[in-house]
């Protein structure tokens, strides 16, 4: 449950009319699989050696002492390397993170990599995301755009000091809480606050629960129709979790923590309303 | 000749009386909608009309209601079997989104879709 607290994405829709202006939050919420949850489905190198055994499960074991270590006693086969993983059902997958060996060494350290996201294993595609790392122990974390997938693969095309190894303590993945991949009995509710800002580029203080907007189910979205025509209003979104715990502010795309907008006229007018047919 | 006359004459009445024993009274159909926004000024009311088979239902135009009436209400023909209906209010503006589809099931039909759920 301690998950809940992770970040909310937010982001703003806004709808106004003239008849009655409102602004529609809305917001993402990402969540990390839990290792448990996934399996290796292959690795195409992995030290067995009794010494310092390197097996792939090593990096989803949750155990950040342990990782996956390319052979590397009797061969030393070289880049590209690859992990695939098998996530047990398919996700919108939203990022993921590869954590280095954390034993003071940093041999086998990815620093030029590629993540592919795949349906059904067989066909890959483009990575979702390529590129290089630094050569230090930190956890190297890539968002990418929403990809349903139930495979992911992490293939290392270098590691640092030249060196042919690869090495990975954990890889992490996160999803898009849906509807369909909420976990049960999560509990928990999302609270929306709002402040009155000078403008909307300005953000503002003090901000009070909107009422009504404990969002407890999908979708994740919250109509205020409590606004006036011209002023401008910041918006912000807490997770909550069953004991009570409070997330940090979601973030907006630009990594703001409140979502601000001015309500302007619309010059869509209203549909008319209540159109019935009588037989007489 | 005046017995084959006679005869034609007959049978015309008779075809008149069936046909009008046969005949109910006519039914009537009426769209009604409302419009209570005062901040906006609706010049007019277009209803469009399509069978049901049309999902969009924003091409034909039936009919248009002045914006300035009070009682926004439009009569409609007798369906043959279903004829549906949308609703959209213009503006000295702009023309407003279209109201939800709103359709007129003969009985005939009605009866015709209940036998076939009862299947």
């Amino acid at each position: 449950m301690r998950q809940l607290l992770a970040g909310v994405m937010l982001s703003l829709g806004l709808v106004s009319v003239l008849h009655a202006a409102q602004i529609t939050v809305q917001w993402d919420y990402p969540w990390t699989l839990p290792s448990s949850a996934m399996h290796v489905v292959g690795v195409d190198s992995e030290e067995t050696g009794a010494g310092e055994p390197g097996q792939g499960t090593r990096a989803i074991d949750g155990q950040v002492t342990t990782f996956w270590h390319t052979q590397w006693v009797a061969a030393q086969p070289p880049h590209p390397h690859w992990i695939i993983l098998d996530l047990g059902q398919i996700l919108p997958v939203v990022a993921l993170s590869q954590l280095p060996r954390q034993d003071n060494q940093l041999n086998g350290s990815i620093t030029q990599y590629a993540w592919s996201v795949s349906l059904d294993q067989a066909t890959w595609g483009a990575p979702v995301a390529e590129g290089t790392w630094p050569y230090d122990a930190t956890r190297k974390t890539t968002t990418i755009p929403t990809t349903s997938g139930r495979y992911v693969r992490l293939q290392a095309l270098a590691t640092g000091a030249g060196k042919p190894f690869t090495s990975v303590a954990e890889i992490g993945v996160q999803y898009l809480l849906t509807e369909h991949t909420m976990p049960p009995s999560q509990g928990g509710f999302f609270q929306v606050y709002r402040c009155d800002a000078p403008s909307a580029t300005q953000s503002c203080t003090p901000a009070t629960a909107l009422p009504g907007a404990k969002i407890t189910a999908w979708p994740l979205r919250y109509t205020d129709s409590t606004v006036v025509v011209g002023h401008s209003y910041c918006y912000t979104v807490f997770a909550v979790d069953k004991e009570g715990q409070q997330s940090p502010p979601g973030e907006t795309a630009n990594g703001q923590e409140q979502a601000c907008r001015t309500v302007q006229e619309s010059t869509t007018p209203p549909a008319p309303i209540n159109l019935s047919l009588t037989e007489e | 000749m005046s017995r084959s006359v006679g005869s034609l004459a007959v049978m015309l009445g008779l075809i008149l009386l069936l046909s009008c024993t046969a005949r109910t009274a006519p039914t009537r159909w009426t769209l009604r909608w409302a419009y209570p926004f005062p901040q906006v000024t609706a010049t007019s009311f277009e209803v469009y009309t399509c069978a049901v088979t049309n999902a969009t239902c924003t091409t034909q135009l039936l009919t248009t209601v002045p914006g300035t009436t009070h009682d926004l209400q439009v009569q409609v023909p007798d369906p043959p079997q279903i004829q549906c209906y949308k609703v959209r209010a213009l503006t000295a503006t702009a023309p407003s989104p279209f109201t939800a589809l709103v359709c007129a099931i003969k009985e005939q039909v009605k009866a015709q879709i209940q036998e076939r759920k009862g299947t």
